[in-house]
């Protein structure tokens, strides 16, 4: 019993010991040390960041490494709105829609780039790619890469089943059922959430998230742009030519291993971070081609999934220009980029990481005349929006329930016409 | 069943019950407040003050007060009905199958504690001790058929991939099984140590009187450890009814395919973290708390009208 | 109880261990082998213990072993938490159950309450009290609202109301103690096993919360490891390839390491608090 006690005693002594030790690690104070330029940036973009900080000894600079997780920013954000105070100056958005709620008037916080950056360093960004930070005409962020999507194939199983890399939809099809029909269990294309939805309908150019401004969304599942998507993969759907089956799904990576994978139209990154890592594709076999055009137009269009953006501070005061600056080198330095591990908003800048990926041995031939053709042909309409998960659950409740269930895609798109006008509304659009 | 007798084995007369003891002494102000006040102080700082303000919050929109606008708003949300819906198809699901496995281990241990007692123990805990991201790494590939231990059950009820199990009905199933096997093994130990509280002579009296084990269970170790299953029951719906963890956790590891906002709970978190919406967020958290409320109510007053009769305790 | 009887208790138990105890033998098997074996090899296989290290090596790449100062973080955040907990938890839950005294019902009542109040509405009102006070990005923003444990006083206060009898602090008062000696001499030191869940528990909820320090803390240097790892594996794509692109060697069997190293003090606190309740909840008054 005396033990016990001793115990109790030795536990208040921990507490002071503890809770002494501990203050040292509580030097996290952020945001408002006197010029200190507060800069968040994920795991990935820490060392461009400190590099810059080495590069520039007049300026204070605290990098700090944020989690990319979603709404982490949004939340921390909203917290500094009530205190008025620890707003980071930049920060680093893994995921560019959040950029519609951090722009918008209830968070007020990124400051528009108009003035900061000038209009020819602008124009060296990807054609389109800064429409994702446009809100009724101002530019709100700078796109550190994009996710323009391109038909990756197999090249060897092409060659294999001896079957013509596709030109057109219509003939991508072809070649789906095809395949389906003649190698039972081999997959065309994957439709689920932002994957579906970001590449056959992004690249289609069917409104489902056309930003106008800030508060107002143009939504349109009517249009020929859509229904003639959900005309391609009727029949592919039915015949299993396409997978509802999401490409982070384990079951996905066994496609691959089989050797079922024989095209996938998808973003960049599915080069350099699916086909190899997760689908554990040999390499020496994967091709990119330039999207299939849609009928009646002779340019390949480009759907987009994923990409980051970087945004300043409206509350950075004095420290703009600094913020602005170390936005503008991150973005379009062009050595800096050359590096990073995904495709480079900038134009010049994916020039060069290109040179790199040409030589690349895991691919079966030069991915980048694909890729850039792709960076230089976004489908315009897609923007960031405030109901992006709403987004890409809503398809998969509507459209890829009926692709799963052998239901009719067409009067899907009318149920998912409905959910993303209430998400939309819920996130206080106006639908027009 | 069949066995049921309407009378109490006599060997549960001499329960000598530990009777709640109402405390008899006026404390001494002063030693009373120097033991229980630091403890309310915590409770005013960091839970009534925080409530209050919570409370405040839902009736504030944009600095003013704006009466029922943010309930109103919380109520019009085409995202409540879904969620509530999902919620509460979990929870039937869910609490029961959570209280007969908890139930039926506590006991099947403590009738015959042996060696293996312990480390059964801490097994049946083990799921419970793997959280955040590495549990969206397990918990994913323990639904898919081809990369889980568990597969040939899985493809048993026609699963063939993670998406498929992550998808339609079968995703309230994968939900629940996995808030059993995460939240079972805390409550086990629990109430195994309530029962290993018994008093040993009143359970020797009912062997020594040839109750079957059956029967010791049902009709004397049951009752007495009523007020645990009560605490067990308020608390898992609490909980069951604020599930967040289970499908946050899953929805990390295939993005994408379950909806952020699949629980009512993960509403209120979305209100609080993308949408920085804290006027909704407390609305609706305190409708939550609600829900609870009047739950832990109706058991407390269950369980008081049991103990007035203590033959209708089964 | 017969054999068949005996035959079947078993099978149940060992039926449930191996419900429960799969996941995780498939989490302990995981960092041995290669992302590709995780998906295309056998689900229990072992692949070699190189894999391992290599997959710790890997972790530590992650800003310079940052993994480490997280663990010291949560050790701290945890165990300074535990304690200030049970010193609140064990005299108040004595006091609830052994005076009767104004504001008692209303003290309990209120604690089942916030206990069950949904942490969303909590997360505003405690950041700006502790911005009032100038403690956010500090330690103390995420110790002081952890410490304050209702759970932790209800389960002080059965155990004390079920355990400790009248009898045996009347017999001290009347040898002449105090209120105050009578708990430090009579109450505490029956309250062992009700101590070790406390801590268990309380530890439970420190070491795996994540939602305070997500609000609290914005600097990664003070983050907590379940924060931490959140950051690294959502970072990586461990979890999911589409989540992050780092050039890091962070895949799957790394982030199912991270997850062993998050659980591991879990299970030992587990172990150590199954050492106190092993002779069960009435050890303690047995003696006394």
């Amino acid at each position: 019993m005396k033990r016990w006690r001793a115990a109790y005693l030795a536990a208040v002594a921990a507490l002071v010991l503890s809770g002494c030790g501990g203050t040292g690690g509580g030097s996290g104070k952020s945001g408002d040390g006197k010029g200190e330029l507060l800069v968040w940036v994920d795991n990935t973009r820490t060392p461009a960041a400190q590099q810059y900080k080495k590069a520039h000894p007049d300026q204070k600079i605290r990098v700090v490494t944020i989690p990319p997780e979603a709404g982490y920013v949004p939340t921390k954000v909203s917290l500094a709105n009530r205190t008025k105070s620890g707003w980071p100056d930049v920060v680093f958005l893994t995921n560019p829609a959040e950029a519609a709620t951090l722009a918008s008037d209830k968070f007020g916080y990124a400051a528009p780039l108009d003035d900061l950056v000038p209009k020819s360093v602008r124009d060296g960004f990807a054609p389109g790619s800064l429409d994702t930070c446009t809100f009724g005409g101002k530019t709100y962020c700078l796109r550190n890469d994009i996710a323009p999507t391109v038909l990756w194939y197999d090249a060897s199983l092409m060659k294999k089943y001896g079957y013509q890399v596709p030109k057109t939809w219509a003939e991508y099809q072809q070649t789906g059922l095809k395949a389906a029909k003649d190698h039972p269990g081999t997959i065309v294309g994957a439709i689920n959430g932002k994957y579906g939805a970001g590449t056959y309908f992004g690249s289609s150019g069917c409104p489902t998230r056309d930003t106008l401004s800030l508060t107002k969304v143009h939504i349109d599942l009517t249009q020929a742009s859509c229904t003639r998507v959900a005309g391609l993969l009727q029949p592919m759907a039915e015949e299993k030519a396409v997978t509802t089956v999401v490409p982070t799904d384990p079951a996905f990576a066994k496609l691959g291993a089989d050797d079922k994978i024989l095209m996938l139209p998808g973003p960049a990154w599915f080069g350099d971070f699916m086909f190899g890592p997760a689908f554990k594709i040999p390499k020496g076999r994967i091709a990119a081609a330039p999207m299939p055009t849609w009928p009646g137009e002779t340019k390949s269009y480009a759907g987009q999934v994923g990409g980051g953006a970087f945004l300043v501070s409206a509350h950075a005061g004095d420290r703009t220009e600094a913020a602005a600056d170390l936005v503008r080198w991150m973005t379009t330095d062009v050595n800096l980029q050359a590096k990073q591990p995904t495709y480079p908003a900038f134009t010049a800048a994916a020039e060069k990481w290109g040179e790199a990926k040409s030589e690349d041995p895991y691919y079966a031939s030069d991915p980048m005349p694909a890729l850039s053709e792709a960076a230089n042909a976004l489908r315009p309409g897609f923007g960031a929006v405030r109901f992006e998960a709403d987004w890409q659950t809503s398809f998969n409740d509507t459209v890829g329930k009926a692709a799963d269930s052998g239901g009719n895609l067409e009067k899907a798109l009318a149920s998912w016409q409905e959910k993303l006008d209430a998400a939309a509304k819920t996130g206080e659009y106006t639908v027009e | 069943m069949r066995t049921l007798t309407p009378t109490r084995p006599p060997a549960a007369e001499p329960v000598p019950r530990a009777q709640p003891r109402r405390p008899r002494h006026r404390g001494r102000g002063a030693a009373v407040w120097f033991l229980a006040g630091p403890y309310a102080a915590f409770l005013a700082v960091f839970g009534l003050a925080p409530a209050g303000y919570a409370l405040w919050t839902s009736f504030v929109h944009d600095g003013s007060f704006a009466g029922g606008r943010n309930w109103t708003a919380v109520l019009d949300d085409y995202r409540l009905g879904e969620a509530a819906q999902n919620v509460t198809t979990y929870l039937l699901i869910w609490l029961p199958v959570l209280l007969l496995t908890v139930l039926s281990l506590a006991f099947t241990l403590h009738a015959r504690p042996g060696r293996a007692t312990g480390a059964l123990q801490l097994v049946y805990y083990l799921p419970g001790a793997v959280t955040g991201s590495a549990a969206a790494l397990l918990w994913l590939f323990m639904v898919s058929p081809d990369s889980s231990p568990f597969g040939p059950l899985l493809r048993l009820l026609d699963v063939e991939n993670a998406t498929d199990a992550l998808s339609g009905g079968s995703l309230i199933a994968v939900l629940a099984v996995m808030g059993v096997a995460v939240h079972a093994g805390g409550w086990i130990v629990v109430l195994y140590g309530a029962l290993n509280a018994l008093p040993k002579d009143v359970l020797e009296a009912a062997q020594v009187d040839g109750a079957s084990a059956w029967r010791t269970m049902w009709h004397i170790k049951l009752p007495m450890v009523r007020t645990y299953v009560a605490f067990v029951l308020i608390s898992s719906f609490a909980s069951g009814s604020q599930v967040f963890v289970e499908p946050t956790v899953l929805s990390t590891g295939a993005p994408g395919q379950i909806s952020p906002t699949w629980s009512v709970n993960q509403l209120a978190y979305v209100y609080a973290t993308q949408d920085g919406d804290f006027g909704k967020a407390a609305a609706l958290s305190l409708a939550m708390l609600a829900v609870g409320l009047l739950a832990a109510w109706i058991v407390i007053a269950r369980t008081r009208m049991y103990a007035t009769d203590p033959t209708e305790a089964r | 109880m017969n054999a068949a009887s005996r035959g079947a208790r078993a099978l149940f138990l060992l039926g449930a261990a191996l419900f429960f105890g799969l996941p995780l033998l498939w989490l302990l098997l995981a960092p041995t082998r290669t992302a590709g074996d995780l998906t295309t090899g056998s689900p229990l296989g072992f692949g070699s213990l190189g894999n391992a290290a290599d997959a710790w090596a890997h972790l530590m790449s992650y800003n310079d072993g940052e993994i480490t100062l997280w663990i010291g973080n949560s050790v701290i955040y945890a165990a300074a938490s535990v304690v200030l907990a049970l010193l609140l938890c064990v005299p108040a839950g004595y006091a609830l159950a052994k005076h009767d005294f104004a504001g008692r019902r209303t003290l309990l009542t209120l604690s089942i309450v916030t206990m069950i109040l949904p942490p969303a509405a909590l997360v505003l009102p405690l950041y700006l009290e502790m911005s009032a006070v100038g403690l956010t990005g500090t330690v103390w923003a995420v110790i002081l609202p952890l410490s304050f444990y209702p759970f932790g006083v209800y389960l002080a206060f059965l155990h004390f109301q079920a355990n400790l009898p009248d009898s045996l602090l009347d017999a001290g008062r009347v040898d002449g103690a105090s209120e105050l000696r009578l708990f430090w001499s009579v109450g505490l030191p029956l309250a062992r096993p009700a101590i070790a869940l406390i801590a268990f528990f309380g530890f439970v909820r420190c070491w795996t919360d994540f939602f305070l320090p997500f609000v609290m803390l914005s600097d990664d240097r003070t983050f907590t490891l379940q924060l931490g790892l959140m950051s690294l594996l959502q970072s990586t794509g461990a979890v999911n390839n589409s989540s992050g692109f780092a050039d890091l060697d962070i895949h799957q069997p790394e982030a199912a390491l991270a997850g062993l190293v998050a659980c591991a003090p879990l299970l030992i606190g587990f172990v150590l608090a199954q050492r106190f309740l092993r002779t069960g909840l009435l050890a303690g008054s047995e003696k006394g």
